[in-house]
């Protein structure tokens, strides 16, 4: 193995620049010898934690420091991963241990790669819907609004305003329920089981609406370029009142359940902190951006659809912890709930489709549509040769983005909060490995 | 931990409160869910109000799906008449996204609301849902029409 290693390698003079230019850094550069060596001697530390001379780390370990002599109990490697192939959304987490603390985290993607990306460029613009509504499997409207925002820009499709209002209306639904499939899961990760329960009482009556709109319960079909597939009926209209007829007394008891509990607080106050600086410096977005004290939310900075219709308040906090994204979601519900009973109460008449030509052309250019998803800011890059198809399109996962902050946030916890700190994130790994 | 636990005896009163509320869950195999008429399923053939067949064998349906799970054997005779030898559809390959029955332009198929779809051998997935049949054909208009224009009614 060790021949058959050293063949594919760079020669040692790229290998020489490669040190160089890593100097600095704890980021070792070693040959292909090195390390099979390094692979060899699995048991490559001697008993006082230090490694033998000679050896050297293989690279894709991150070491701690430049000092070993840090640790205070033996080397330890912990793979936190998938369990088995067939689950859905898996991460794998490589955690490097010092007893049971923390020291560095990193996180190995791309279980669930399917190739939408690509796959996307084999398909008319009337098909891609039901491709990416398998991206983010828990908000599909949001991922085809945007897609239908970047196509409608490009090809200069006038959307008719009750389309434009139905899509805030299934999207604020669409909300609703991935935030109920979050905060009762972080619930569980905390220890707490009713609550998980009890929330999916309120995901399963928003889904069960959804379905009676859209025709499925998560992969809907339902936004596409120039409006949406169908109107609402009376008996959707008639369970969204029904069931907002108690949901806010729900969150209220939601509220004294889970976030008044001193176990929950103790298990999620002060861990996982997202500074405010790390949130911007590494590019997050929505719940998370905005618990870490940031303002700033699409729907009212940079109304899509219909939204600068709409009276709604963008929530904050400021701590930056698990707990404080977990209240910053459970008023967003409530505010959702605002926005849904101003939709049934205003929406307009009219079509909820534009006359669009059987096979959709769109004109060469580029375009990007951008919605505030649940997790985030999710876009939708659209790149047009003027064909029927996409020439390459992208998809601007918001929680890839807050993967990135998960390796920063773990070091220096104990073992027993990376569930829930990681948990926290709301990682969708459909749309993180696409 | 400042004073005395009191949300831990609030989430013990709300999960007794719970013990009194009305079952949500329904017994699946005695109780069945109410479907929606929207809910898509898996494809079948519509019947007609007689209960035939409306398929036209004009394969639309074909090149609307993204995954290619229709295929349609048709044999056309000398006069020009169609004969749909077998319409396959591959429901385990289906993902129920109802563009296929978007684009059938004559109403013949429709998304099923049978949702008990698991089978352990996946050759039975594969179905024929026409086999051997001749392709309707409309009775003809009394006056004679475009045959590019006709057959959209909305
Ligand atoms: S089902 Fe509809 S679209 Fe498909 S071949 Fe028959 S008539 Fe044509
Ligand atoms: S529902 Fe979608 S995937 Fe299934 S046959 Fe029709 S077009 Fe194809």
């Amino acid at each position: 193995m060790a021949e058959q290693l050293t063949q594919d390698t760079t020669p040692d003079t790229s290998l020489d620049i490669l040190r160089d230019l890593t100097a600095d850094s704890t980021v070792e550069v070693v040959s292909a010898e090195e390390l099979a060596a390094g692979y060899e001697n699995a048991g490559w530390l001697t008993p006082d934690g230090t490694p033998p001379a000679g050896i050297t780390v293989p690279r894709n370990i991150r070491r701690i420091a430049d000092d070993p002599h840090q640790l205070t109990t033996d080397h330890y490697l912990l793979n936190m991963g998938p369990q088995h192939p067939s689950t859905h959304g898996v991460l794998r987490v490589v955690l490097e241990l010092d007893g049971e603390r923390i020291m560095s985290s990193e996180a190995h993607v791309g279980q669930l790669h399917r190739g939408i990306e690509k796959l996307a460029e084999t398909r008319r613009y009337g098909q891609l819907g039901s491709l990416f509504d398998r991206a983010d499997y828990v908000s599909g409207i949001h991922t085809e609004l945007a897609l239908a925002l970047a196509t409608e820009e490009l090809a200069e499709i006038e959307v008719p305003a009750r389309a434009q209002w139905l899509r805030v209306l299934m999207g604020e639904i669409n909300r609703c329920a991935s935030h109920y499939l979050w905060m009762g899961p972080t619930g569980l990760d905390s220890g707490a089981m009713g609550i998980f329960l009890f929330m999916m009482y309120d995901r399963e009556k928003w889904l069960d609406i959804l379905e009676e709109v859209t025709g499925q319960r998560m992969m809907f079909n339902y936004v596409r370029p120039g409006g949406v597939i169908a109107d609402i009926t009376p008996r959707a209209v008639q369970l969204i009142d029904e069931y907002l007829a108690e949901a806010d007394a729900r969150l209220d008891e939601h509220w004294d359940n889970l976030y008044e509990s001193e176990i929950f607080q103790q298990r999620t106050q002060g861990i996982g902190v997202v500074t405010k600086q790390d949130a911007l410096d590494f590019g997050a977005s929505g719940f998370i951006l905005r618990a870490s004290g940031v303002d700033w939310d699409l729907r009212r900075d940079r109304p899509y659809s219909a939204y600068d219709r709409f009276e709604f308040d963008v929530m904050t906090r400021d701590e930056g912890d698990i707990y404080a994204r977990m209240v910053c979601r459970l008023d967003e519900v409530r505010q959702s709930h605002r926005i849904i009973r101003q939709c049934l109460a205003g929406l307009p008449e009219g079509d909820y489709m534009a006359k669009l030509p059987k096979v959709l052309r769109v004109p060469a250019g580029e375009a990007c549509g951008i919605v505030e998803g649940p997790r985030g800011e999710l876009a939708v890059h659209i790149y047009a040769d003027g064909s029927d198809k996409p020439l390459r399109a992208h998809i601007r996962p918001p929680t890839q983005y807050a993967l990135n902050i998960a390796d920063t946030v773990l070091p220096g916890q104990l073992l027993a909060d990376a569930i829930v700190s990681l948990g926290s994130f709301d990682f969708c790994f459909g749309e993180v490995d696409r | 931990m400042r004073g005395l636990p009191t949300g831990i005896f609030k989430s013990l009163r709300i999960a007794f409160k719970n013990l009194f509320r009305p079952n949500m869950v329904i017994q699946y195999p005695k109780q069945r869910a109410i479907i929606p008429e929207r809910a898509r399923w898996a494809v079948e053939i519509k019947p007609a109000q007689d209960g035939s067949h409306r398929c036209q064998a004009c394969r639309i349906c074909e090149g609307a799906c993204p995954h290619h799970c229709i295929k349609l054997d048709i044999t056309t005779a000398e006069d020009r008449s169609k004969h749909i030898d077998h319409w396959w559809f591959d429901r385990g390959s289906c993902m129920m996204c109802g563009l296929c029955v978007e684009a059938c332009p004559f109403d013949a198929i429709r998304m099923g609301h049978d949702y008990e779809l698991a089978h352990a051998d996946p050759a039975l997935l594969v179905l024929d849902l026409l086999p051997d049949t001749p392709a309707y054909v409309r009775p003809k208009p009394a006056r004679p029409v475009d045959p590019n224009a006709g057959d959209t009614d909305a």
